[in-house]
C-alpha cells in the first residue's frame, strides 16, 4: 500500500542524492586505512603490486631491514669468533662477552696505531710489540682454559683484566711515542 | 529488507553483486586500488545517507570517512551474504545515528508539533513533467532538511534507505509501533512544509 509520496521517492530515488563528498575525503581515508593495516600484511608482497609510492616504501623498508639484519649478523659474528665457540652460558655471554668484545676491539685499534711506528723506529716497535704479545699469549691461554673450567667467572674476570692491562700498556707506549715525536720536533725546531 | 532495497536502489542487482565481489576480495587482501574503486562507487550514495540523517556537511563527511575506514578494517568479516552496499549502508546508518546521539538531541519529540492537519491525500496529485519532477525533488529535499531530527531520521530510513519499521525500531532502539506512528507524523509534517512552500 504505497502512497503517492512513497511512489514518487521510489521513482526518483537517485535524483535525491544531490550531495557530493569533498574530493579530499578519499585521501584522508586512504591515510587512515594505511595506518591501520598491520605491518606484517604490507610485507607479504601483495600490497606492493601497484603505485610507485608503495614500491619506494617497500624498497626503503627492505634496505632498512637488510641493514639491520646485516649489522646484527656482523655484531653477532664477532661474539662467535671469540666467545660463542667457548660455549659460554648465556648469562656470561651477556655480562662478560660484551666487555671482552669491546676491549678486544680497543686493543686491536691501538695496536694498529702502534704499527705506524714500525717504519719509523722498527727496533722500538718490536720491543713494544713483544710486551703486548706476552700479555696476548696470556690472554689466549686463559681463553683456552675457559671451556673446561667449571667456574668460568674467575677466568672471565682475569681475561677482562688482561685486556685492560693490554690497553693500559698500549696507552703508555703510545704516550712514549708521542713524547719522542715531540722531542724530535723540538730538536728540528732548535736546529732551524 | 533486501526486497525493499532492491526496489529503491538499482545498483544492488546481480551484475553489481558479481562485479563487486571481486573488488571485495581484493580489499580483503588490502589492495588500496580496489578500496578506491569501492569508495568511488559508493561514496556519493552513502554521503547522501549521512546528509539526510545528519543535515550537516562537515559531520556527514566525518561519519562517511569513519564508515569507510571501519568498513575496510572489518571487510574480512563481510561474507557476501548481502551486497557490499547493504553491508556498508548498515555501518553508515549506525555511525550516523550514533553521531546524532552524541549531539545529545532528543530523537523523539513529537508533542511539540501541532500545526494544521493535512491529509496525506492533499499531496498534489497532478502528474509531473520532467521539469516539475526536478522541482518537486528539490522541494521535498528542502522540506526534509526543515524536519525536526526525530522525524527526519525515521522518514529517511523508511522512505529513502528502504528499511522496514521493525529494522528501524532495532536501529533506533524504539518499538516497531513507535517507528510507524513516528513515520506517519513525519510524513504529515513534511507535506505541511511542502505545501507551505508551494503557496
Amino acid at each position: 500500500m504505497k502512497d503517492r509520496l512513497e511512489r514518487f521517492v521510489r521513482d526518483n530515488r537517485e535524483d535525491f542524492d544531490s550531495f557530493e563528498p569533498s574530493k579530499a575525503l578519499w585521501k584522508k581515508i586512504e591515510v587512515e586505512v594505511a595506518k591501520q593495516q598491520p605491518a606484517g600484511k604490507r610485507l607479504n608482497g601483495k600490497t606492493v603490486r601497484f603505485g610507485g609510492m608503495r614500491w619506494g616504501i617497500a624498497i626503503a623498508a627492505s634496505i632498512g631491514i637488510l641493514l639491520t639484519v646485516g649489522y646484527g649478523i656482523v655484531m653477532y659474528s664477532q661474539i662467535p669468533d671469540d666467545f660463542a665457540s667457548l660455549n659460554l652460558p648465556r648469562a656470561y655471554e651477556k655480562t662478560y662477552g660484551k666487555e671482552l668484545v669491546q676491549f678486544t676491539s680497543l686493543v686491536e685499534q691501538k695496536r694498529e696505531e702502534l704499527k705506524a711506528l714500525e717504519s719509523a723506529d722498527p727496533q722500538l716497535y718490536h720491543q713494544f710489540d713483544a710486551e703486548i704479545q706476552a700479555l696476548e699469549k696470556n690472554y689466549q691461554s686463559l681463553k683456552n682454559d675457559l671451556p673446561q673450567n667449571p667456574n668460568p667467572e674467575d677466568l672471565l674476570k682475569a681475561m677482562v683484566q688482561n685486556l685492560t692491562m693490554q690497553i693500559d700498556l698500549l696507552n703508555q707506549q703510545l704516550q712514549i711515542i708521542q713524547k719522542i715525536k715531540e722531542v724530535k720536533n723540538g730538536k728540528i725546531k732548535t736546529m732551524v | 529488507m533486501f526486497e525493499t532495497i532492491k526496489q529503491h536502489n538499482p545498483l544492488t542487482n546481480t551484475v553489481f553483486i558479481n562485479k563487486h565481489a571481486d573488488l571485495v576480495e581484493q580489499c580483503k587482501r588490502g589492495e588500496s586500488k580496489a578500496q578506491y574503486e569501492l569508495y568511488k562507487h559508493y561514496s556519493k550514495a552513502m554521503f547522501n545517507v549521512c546528509m539526510r540523517i545528519l543535515n550537516h556537511v562537515g559531520e556527514a563527511e566525518d561519519v562517511l570517512q569513519d564508515s569507510f575506514i571501519d568498513a575496510f578494517a572489518k571487510i574480512g568479516d563481510f561474507r557476501q551474504q548481502a551486497t557490499f552496499g547493504v553491508w556498508l549502508k548498515q555501518i553508515v546508518v549506525n555511525k550516523a545515528i550514533n553521531h546524532l546521539r552524541s549531539r545529545k538531541v532528543e530523537l523523539v519529540n513529537i508533542d511539540s508539533f501541532g500545526g494544521e492537519e493535512y491529509d496525506i491525500a492533499d499531496y498534489a496529485e497532478d502528474s509531473y513533467s520532467e521539469e516539475n519532477t526536478k522541482l518537486e525533488v528539490e522541494r521535498l529535499r528542502r522540506a526534509m532538511e526543515q524536519l525536526p531530527e526525530g522525524f527526519r531520521v525515521v522518514l529517511s530510513l523508511y522512505l529513502f534507505e528502504g528499511y522496514d519499521h521493525e529494522e528501524i525500531g532495532n536501529i533506533l532502539g524504539i518499538s516497531e509501533t513507535t517507528s510507524r506512528t513516528q513515520y506517519m507524523r513525519a510524513k504529515k509534517r513534511l507535506l505541511e512544509i511542502v505545501n507551505r512552500q508551494m503557496f
